[in-house]
């Protein structure tokens, strides 16, 4: 996403193919992540077609159960490790050193490792598509025994997961290591853009989290390999601990998608509204008590499980606690806007879209904190519809936002304005046809993951079918804005946006391929 | 950083900007360390021990990666000028550098970058060598050393 | 063109389905047929409402803001970033919100635990993919599943009302009767779920889960599985039939004779 200019000043460096896979600099990096997520955002985005597809009319009509069950696996998978997640790390490597005023990340030669571990690990995801007994069908949560059942795709699937773990511990080290090492002089932490503290709180629970989700795919592994019985209940083992260790990663790791959209998007209002953010220093304790929050309340995914009545109440107050910082963020930024003089360019409009529909996600999941009422929403689409409005809308806007904020910073030219909000109204009509009639036949008591269903939910599963549609191609806009966008356009100028303050403005659009180094002017 | 001495000769040791003291990415290490083993030995007593090694192992990828970037941040110059000599020392970890000339015939120059917003270049040049000093400054420091550094050859 | 023929009747047909049967109820949660179901019933409708409120509030101030506050308008942006008064305050009242939500789904939740005074056990056991289930103390146990034909399900067939919810053998109980369930599963993990009891909870192999349930009205009660289980999971639901006592009195006798006298056909 950037056309950097030929480095003059410092060493040659090689060109061509190998410059890409060879670099060290960060934002070369930070392309090439941005570039991944946006491959695996459309491979994700056809299988997402495929469920959507089979699930246009009752009956069975394009594809096979298993193969439909390997798509709402596979989908997720990508979706969560090979889009937000490495978008995240993206913006995070293109920006971060920037707005520290750091001259690149602390640890350049890692960084270079870690990204080009992905393209490793998701061909070997995707390559289980081709395998004898089909790619995972279990479920992205690998919930055992029927994990187990998986053919010869299992070891793979898990060497995958090792690798993606591998890769974004190995990301979230650099950036820990930049945030805390890297830092201009007078930069002190109550000074960091918004979107730094979230990255370094994301960085936390990433690190935290991570070897638990490895230990974990790895009994697995040991499970069907090796004999052991970790979660084998005839051996011995207790295949309800798989699901604590899994969402004890799982839970934080919903977070490590969300805190960084949280960043972008107290970046971009405050820009628009010309008007400074509105308390910042609750912003930073409100992302560390979710964070904190998030290693208190993983049990929530198993309401249903059979804990004892001590458990579910527990970690019900605790989820509905999470709701107070969220709170305190969603009015921060309402109350940001409030008095300001607010234009709205893309980057504006979809920061709106993703506060309003992130709320509208962050209200279903209190419903689905109440334990009573979560028997009855507890794996039917009303979870669907909620994890989805929180990330599609959610991340996945706020994704988008950061793009269209710093594209002209990226790349020098100015995006087509007219483009971009067609994209952005396209995609929030087609984002809310697809995903809020899941509320209805979730309630309705549709369960999800499933290819068939009876007739009382055709009306709205045929609507959420066009929806999805509909989204999909809305996207290749935003593809088409992007290559035209790097190609040229009307030059930007260094300070971009109106309001926007901070020190990636500082510099020149796009700004040179070497360190940072404008004096920094930290006020 | 620049630390400036005057005593016999003039010493200007030139450090890159370390933003968290040792003890900070010491105490920042251990936070992690405390909470990563705590949810790793959890596991490990409801008898998935196999959490614990990749918790170790992840450890030890973050300590070494902030030591290293510790020890990156470290190096410094130190540039010493005397009556008669200018020299220039590079301390990385344990090898030193020195390099040294006439202070008659030694010269500090800076270079201008030749687009906005790329760095300035710093040398010291002498009878036809050259060696680029406080390559781990930040732009404003540099010129400001620029600045001390050829005022105390012009003496 | 067949496609497009079904397509077109699809279409034509959805929109007269809608008229007949669309209304609110479809777009909501059952209230069901107990009193737990319909106290969670209660709690979802509050919660709703509650979150439609903030939602309002919220919305409506951004909106507001939208409308009122933009550059076009001339105005200048004000400066404030903080007020530690209003920070606070919006810290405290959703919090005492939360506790006001919390203190009835408590309530709920404690009695949705209380299995004691049951007087008929059932148990149930998942298997891919079908459901087992035993009277315990009685000789009544029979396995429950899917029988919706092929070809309705291939597209072969006019699909009937109960599409994909109809079985061969009817879980039946009583009304008016505590009825226990204990469920495990002989496989992968399997869920249990009709949604006017409001009962879910998970099969899971090794483990027996408990739950319980008084029914108010006769009928016919459709479920499904709502775990992932394999190929098969969304074909393998659950129908539960509440009978009056008398009627199941007789039921259970003449399945235990069936089941006595298969038994000693087996043995001769």
């Amino acid at each position: 996403m950037s056309s950097v200019v030929k480095d003059e000043h410092h060493d040659e460096h090689p060109s061509g193919i190998m410059r890409w896979i060879t670099t060290t600099n960060h934002k070369d990096i930070g392309t090439l992540y941005l570039w991944f997520a946006m491959i695996m955002f459309f491979i994700g985005g056809l299988m997402a077609l495929v469920i959507r597809s089979e699930l246009f009319q009752p009956g069975l009509q394009f594809v096979d159960p298993q193969f439909f069950n390997s798509m709402t696996t596979m989908h997720a998978l990508v979706m969560i490790f090979g889009v937000v997640m490495p978008a995240f790390t993206g913006l995070a490597n293109w920006m971060i050193p920037i707005m520290v005023g750091g001259p690149d990340m602390a640890l350049p030669r890692m960084n270079n490792w870690s990204f080009w571990i992905m393209p490793f690990a998701f061909s070997m995801l995707l390559s289980t598509l081709f395998m004898d007994g089909g790619a995972p069908a279990g479920g992205w949560t690998l919930y055992p025994p029927l994990s187990l059942q998986t053919g010869d795709a299992f070891p793979f699937l898990i060497f995958a997961i090792h690798f993606m773990g591998l890769s974004s511990i190995m990301g979230a080290i650099n950036i820990v290591a930049t945030i805390l090492n890297m830092r201009a002089p007078g930069m002190t932490l109550m000074k960091m853009p918004l979107f730094v503290w979230t990255w370094l709180i994301t960085a936390f629970l990433l690190i935290a989290v991570m070897p638990v989700l490895a230990g974990g795919v790895t009994m697995l592994l040991t499970d069907k390999f090796f004999g052991t019985s970790f979660f084998n209940a005839a051996g011995g083992g207790d295949p309800v601990m798989f699901q604590h260790i899994f969402w004890f990663f799982g839970h934080p790791e919903v977070y490590i998608l969300i805190l960084p959209s949280f960043g972008v998007v107290s970046a971009i209002i405050p820009t628009f509204a010309r008007k400074p953010l509105f308390g910042y220093a609750s912003m930073v304790y409100a992302t560390a008590s979710i964070a904190f929050l998030s290693f208190i309340v993983w049990a929530h995914h198993m309401f249903t499980v059979g804990m004892p009545l001590a458990g579910e109440v527990f970690f019900m107050f605790a989820t509905m606690l999470i709701a107070v910082p969220t709170g305190v963020k969603v009015f921060n930024w309402v109350t940001t806007m409030w008095k300001g003089a607010m234009t709205f360019e893309t980057p504006m409009l979809f920061a709106i879209g993703f506060i309003v529909m992130f709320t509208i996600g962050g209200f279903s999941g209190l419903m689905l904190a109440i334990t009573p009422a979560d028997f009855q929403y507890h794996d039917t689409y009303f979870v669907v519809a909620h994890f989805h409005y929180v990330l599609v809308p959610g991340s996945i806007f706020a994704i988008m936002a950061a793009c269209y904020y710093w594209l002209p910073k990226w790349t020098g030219n100015m995006y087509s304005e007219t483009l971009g909000k067609t994209h952005f109204w396209l995609s929030t009509i087609f984002v809310n046809l697809t995903f809020f009639p899941m509320h209805f036949v979730g309630l309705a008591g549709m369960p999800r993951r499933i290819p068939d269903y009876s007739l009382q939910f055709a009306d709205y599963n045929m609507i959420a079918s066009i929806g999805a549609f509909g989204f999909g191609f809305a996207q290749l806009i935003f593809l088409y804005l992007i290559i035209k966008t790097i190609k040229g356009g009307t030059k930007a100028t260094d300070q971009v946006w109106e309001g926007a303050e901070g020190l990636e403005w500082t510099l020149s659009s796009p700004p040179p391929y070497h360190s940072f180094n404008t004096p920094p002017v930290i006020k | 950083m620049i630390q400036y001495k005057e005593g016999e000769f003039k010493e200007f040791i030139i450090k890159p900007n370390n933003s968290l003291s040792w003890k900070g990415n010491k105490i920042f290490f251990f936070i992690l360390f405390f909470v990563s083993f705590v949810i790793a030995f959890s596991f490990a007593m409801a008898g998935m021990w196999l959490i614990l090694p990749f918790a170790g192992l992840e450890m030890i990828l973050l300590g070494s990666a902030l030591t290293f970037c510790y020890i990156k941040n470290s190096q410094c110059e130190i540039v010493k000028i005397d009556e008669k000599n200018v020299s220039v020392s590079l301390i990385k970890s344990r090898n030193k550098k020195v390099f040294g000339c006439r202070k008659y015939w030694a010269k500090f120059i800076l270079n201008k970058p030749r687009l906005k917003g790329y760095p300035h270049k710093l040398v010291l040049r002498s009878a036809g060598r050259e060696m680029e000093i406080g390559a781990l400054l930040t732009d404003e420091e540099r010129i400001k050393l620029a600045g001390m550094l050829k005022k105390n050859v012009e003496q | 063109m067949s496609l497009i023929k079904n397509l077109i009747f699809f279409i034509a047909s959805m929109s007269v389905f809608n008229i007949a049967q669309a209304g609110w109820l479809d777009l909501n949660m059952t209230e069901g047929v107990t009193d737990l179901s319909q106290e969670v019933f209660g709690l979802h409708m509050l919660i709703l409402w509650i979150c439609v409120v903030i939602g309002v509030i919220v919305f409506g101030a951004m909106f507001w803001s939208i409308a009122m506050h933009r550059k076009s308008r001339g105005v200048t942006p004000a400066t404030f970033h903080e007020s530690t008064s209003l920070e606070f305050l919006w810290t405290i009242v959703p919090f005492v919100i939360l506790i006001g939500m919390a203190v009835p789904a408590t309530k709920t939740l404690i009695k949705m635990y209380d299995h004691s005074d049951s007087e008929i056990h059932i148990k149930i056991t998942g298997y891919q993919w079908l459901w087992q289930y035993e009277y315990l103390n009685t000789n009544v146990s029979f396995y429950s599943k899917l029988s919706t034909p092929y070809n309705e399900i291939y597209n072969k067939d006019t699909k009937n009302i109960n599409y994909l919810q109809e079985v061969d053998k009817h879980l039946v109980v009583p009304v008016n009767k505590k009825i226990r369930f204990l469920l495990t599963s002989n496989d992968v993990l399997h869920a249990w779920w009709v949604p006017d009891l409001a009962l879910k909870r998970d099969a899971i192999p090794g483990y027996i889960n408990e739950m319980s349930v008084v029914i108010n009205e006769p009928g016919i009660y459709r479920g499904r599985c709502a775990e992932l289980c394999g190929r098969h999971h969304g074909f393998m639901p659950i129908v539960i039939e509440a009978v009056e006592e008398k009627e199941y009195e007789e039921w259970l006798a003449n399945a235990d004779k069936v089941k006595s006298s298969d038994v000693a056909k087996i043995n001769k």
